[in-house]
């Protein structure tokens, strides 16, 4: 009895075992085909794929580019958008691009444009617009913690001094942070305030590092070095 | 104690009245003006922002007096305020403003991270305001900068709590004004006026207590010297009524 039951498994393994090659090979030619096809028509909806469809094996015929991830020697696709291939020094790449153009996720380093929304006494919130020079869709959530604000007498920070609701600051990504928010920090001369209005609603222009004004007033910020780019 | 300023009323305004034109900074210092509460300068005039009265100080300086209950949190002013929540490190207390303050389990005399104050809710707590502006919620603290009460701290069970309009807490805490001490000669109790218009007083029977609240009520709606001889009549019809139930 064991015996035939070790050969039927046996068999059901082979017949998987072939059925995915078979798969595999499907996959790729649909690749192929749609990668040669006539230039794409905007509405269609070939070649969209959701975030967990296999796309094809992975190996030396296919490499896994932006959008997709390699699992147990397949490559799966990781966001909604339009499978495509192209070749790169003789190699084929599988990529998946998003549907609405650019969509950048903020990484732990890199430099974010936000704007204020709330001031307390040991941390700002924050709304992040744009993503080194990409603007956002939808505005991510950050804060900026009382120690990241600058770099000397960190203690000593009063944050109504550094920063106001409804400035534009520049800031660098620390972290990850919870699920609600990433933690930022502005402790570098060149983060800081850019813009920012007075409270008559003033457009008000850098005069140290640690101040602004405008024709009426002057008010206290933590300012960035903005340096211009070499051209 | 400190040079005596002659105060001196000029007129009654309402907000957008034109005070004065003033184009730009005199060179001359003593013609400086200084604008308080209630008057704001744009485009070369100056203007009331609220109805009252305007002032002038012997020092140049301009304001307008007007009736107002709604607090608007400053630095270092003194408030009388309601614990209404326990958030673990700090508590919330209401005292009126666009948001409940916060004060610290830190922020009271002998306070130290094992010894802590516990406060219950609906507790009465005098403080100072240490950071008060509009963006940010207001932070509320019992000690001074040296650390100790001066006077600051929960108040006793036991006492009785009303609001007043603001020019009212003003007036009494003015050290020139006999009101109080008038008041004093009649009766005994102690007295907490908070600059929020929140007032707390403690005498030894409800009777007392209750003319204190009606004694300094008159205040909002007549003028000191009015009000010390209306005094004694309230407070006699109060006691009275006390009496007789």
């Amino acid at each position: 009895m064991t015996k035939l039951n070790c050969f039927l498994v046996l068999i059901n393994l082979l017949q998987l075992i072939s059925f995915n090659i078979f798969l595999q090979n499907f996959h790729i030619k649909l690749i192929v085909m749609s990668a040669n096809a006539s230039p794409p028509i905007p509405s269609s909806n070939k070649n969209i794929c959701v975030p967990g469809d296999r796309l094809c094996l992975a190996g030396n015929q296919c490499h896994a580019a932006e959008g997709t991830y390699i699992f147990n020697g397949y490559i799966y696709a990781s966001r909604v958008g339009r499978v495509s291939t192209f070749q790169k020094n003789e190699q084929t790449f599988v990529k998946v691009t998003g549907l609405s153009g650019h969509s950048v996720i903020p990484e732990v380093g890199s430099l974010v444009t936000a704007r204020v929304l709330t001031i307390h006494s040991q941390m700002i919130k924050v709304a992040i617009l744009a993503v080194d020079d990409v603007t956002l869709h939808t505005a991510f959530r950050g804060m900026v913690r009382k120690v990241n604000v600058r770099e000397h007498l960190v203690d000593k920070v009063e944050m109504y001094e550094c920063f106001r609701p409804d400035d534009i600051i520049l800031a660098r990504i620390l972290s990850l942070g919870d699920a609600r928010s990433y933690e930022m920090s502005t402790s570098l001369p060149e983060l800081g305030v850019v813009t920012a209005r007075c409270e008559e609603g003033h457009l008000m222009v850098p005069v140290s590092w640690t101040s602004m004004k405008c024709h009426c007033r002057t008010e206290n910020r933590k300012v960035a070095k903005v340096v211009p780019p070499n051209t | 104690m400190g040079e005596s300023r002659h105060v001196s009323s000029m007129k009654v305004v309402l907000p957008g009245d034109l005070i004065m034109e003033l184009p730009v900074k005199p060179v001359d210092t003593s013609e400086n003006v200084f604008l308080g509460p209630g008057l704001r300068w744009k485009d070369g005039v100056v203007r009331a922002t609220r109805p009252g009265i305007l002032k002038k100080d012997s020092r140049n300086l301009y304001f307008i007096e007007s009736h107002q209950k709604r607090y608007i949190p400053q630095k270092r002013e003194f408030v009388v305020g309601t614990v209404i929540k326990n958030k673990g490190n700090s508590y919330l207390v209401d005292i009126g403003s666009h948001e409940p303050a916060t004060i610290s389990f830190l922020a009271f005399e002998n306070a130290s991270k094992k010894t802590r104050k516990d406060l219950r809710l609906g507790d009465l707590i005098y403080g100072q305001l240490l950071v008060a502006n509009k963006d940010m919620e207001p932070e509320l603290v019992c000690i001074d900068f040296y650390n100790r009460a001066v006077g600051m701290g929960t108040l006793p069970d036991g006492g009785l709590l009303f609001k007043v309009p603001l020019h009212v807490a003003r007036s009494l805490v003015n050290p020139s004004n006999p009101f109080l001490l008038e008041l004093g000669a009649r009766l005994s109790f102690s007295i907490v006026v908070g600059f929020n218009g929140r007032v707390w007083v403690k005498a030894k029977n409800m009777a007392d207590m209750t003319s204190v609240m009606h004694a300094v009520s008159l205040l909002e709606c007549m003028s000191t010297e009015e009000a010390l001889i209306k005094m004694h009549s309230v407070i006699d019809s109060v006691l009275s009524q006390c009496a007789v139930d």
